[in-house]
């Protein structure tokens, strides 16, 4: 499983919820594209 | 003494005493020989003056007399005739300066429109009227692109705005919203481990003014532990990292495959600048998707030998320094081959 993680702005602190982390999103993994041309 | 004398001619002598009053003849005798002329007598009392002579003769002209005494003053005499204009003189030294004049009257100060007077003889209270589409006035100034006023007016930074918007939209070469952009390269990506307290610059062209609301980079499946990297952008100088622009601030990387972002509001105006990726504490495995050039390939700058197939490219730059508190001016940079992918979302 692919993630995404974002900070706010000025990244990283720790006095601030989750350490500033205002967003986790799972992605899928990325599979092999199959171009085909015709 | 007798006044008389008698001569008695018939004697022979006579005596004539002198002294005597008197003279007696004797004796008559013969006549005696005539005696000899007496003395002359004493000379008579004068006689009475004589009558008055002749005129003489008219004598010679005497000598010149002295110069008489200065005459009394003449009377003035006729005007003379009026000389010929002399040649202009040299100009005259600059005179003093003036006493001041007098103060004036007091007085309503007369004005023309848009400046307008509303106050009194004594005190003036002017103002200036706002302007509009049909009467001049002053006009308060605007940052805005997008206001449909007609009271107020465009800075000249509004107006730029305006410009390279009119340029994106004349050459297409808006960045797309919401997709990442980072260094121009047809390489594929691949993964590499970057060592900590190093800073890597990777190049970005940014053709037209653009606003970014994310910068972020992505760990490869290779990345093992935990880790801190600082991400942030720096200004070009002559080709290289120069001042910071923004430092972004740091990530705290914990899983592998997994893009770590950070939220910014930048705006960038066209021109080249530098992503630079540091990961201040670098994890067991710090492998983050990369960028390698090829031998032959195209990178960044390419010197002669690379031209021919040689040597890999130059793709970007290295620094090693500790960011822990922050990013600063870029120095002692040494050309390298391969970069982390460090993006910047377009808003």
């Amino acid at each position: 499983m692919e993630k995404t993680i974002t900070y706010g702005i000025g990244g990283y602190d720790e006095s601030k919820p989750n350490n500033n982390i205002v967003e986790e999103i799972d992605t899928p993994e990325e599979t092999e594209r199959s171009i085909q041309y015709s | 003494m007798s006044d008389l004398i008698v001569i008695q001619p018939q004697v022979s002598t006579v005596d004539v005493t002198e002294q005597v009053n008197s003279v007696v003849v004797s004796s008559v005798g013969v006549t005696g020989p005539k005696g000899d002329t007496g003395a002359t007598g004493p000379a008579g009392a004068t006689g009475a003056t004589g009558a008055t002579g002749a005129t003489g003769a008219k004598g010679d002209t005497g000598a010149t007399g002295a110069t008489g005494a200065t005459g009394a003053k003449g009377d003035q005499g006729i005007q003379g005739i009026q000389g010929i204009q002399g040649i202009q003189g040299d100009t005259g030294a600059t005179g003093a300066t003036g006493s001041t004049g007098a103060t004036g009257s007091s007085g309503v100060i007369a004005v023309n429109a848009p400046i307008t007077n509303s106050g009194t003889s004594t005190s003036a209270n002017l103002s200036v009227s706002a302007g509009s589409t049909s009467a001049a006035g002053i006009l308060q100034l605007t940052d805005s692109t997008s206001s449909t006023s007609t009271t107020t007016a465009a800075t000249p930074n509004s107006v730029k705005t305006a410009y390279d918007l009119s340029l994106i939209k004349g050459t297409n070469t808006a960045f797309y919203s919401g997709q990442y952009y980072k260094t121009l390269s047809n390489i594929a990506v691949s993964q590499a481990i970057f060592a900590g307290n190093r800073t890597n610059y990777s190049p970005i062209f940014i053709p037209t003014t653009t606003t970014f609301d994310r910068i972020g980079f992505r760990t490869s499946v290779a990345f093992g532990g935990t880790g801190s990297t600082r991400l942030g952008i720096y200004n070009d100088s002559a080709g290289k990292p120069g001042t910071v622009l923004l430092d972004a601030g740091t990530v705290s990387m914990t899983a592998a495959s997994t893009i770590y972002e950070i939220t910014i509001n930048q705006t960038l105006n066209a021109g080249f600048y530098w992503l630079a990726f540091n990961s201040v504490t670098a994890a067991s495995s710090n492998s983050i998707n990369s960028l390698t050039s090829a031998s032959g390939g195209l990178g960044l700058m390419n010197n002669y030998s690379s031209f021919n197939f040689g040597t890999a490219p130059t793709i970007g730059f290295i620094q090693s320094v500790n960011v822990t508190s922050g990013f600063a001016t870029a120095t002692s940079l040494t050309e390298i081959t391969t970069i982390p992918v460090v993006g910047v979302r377009a808003a």
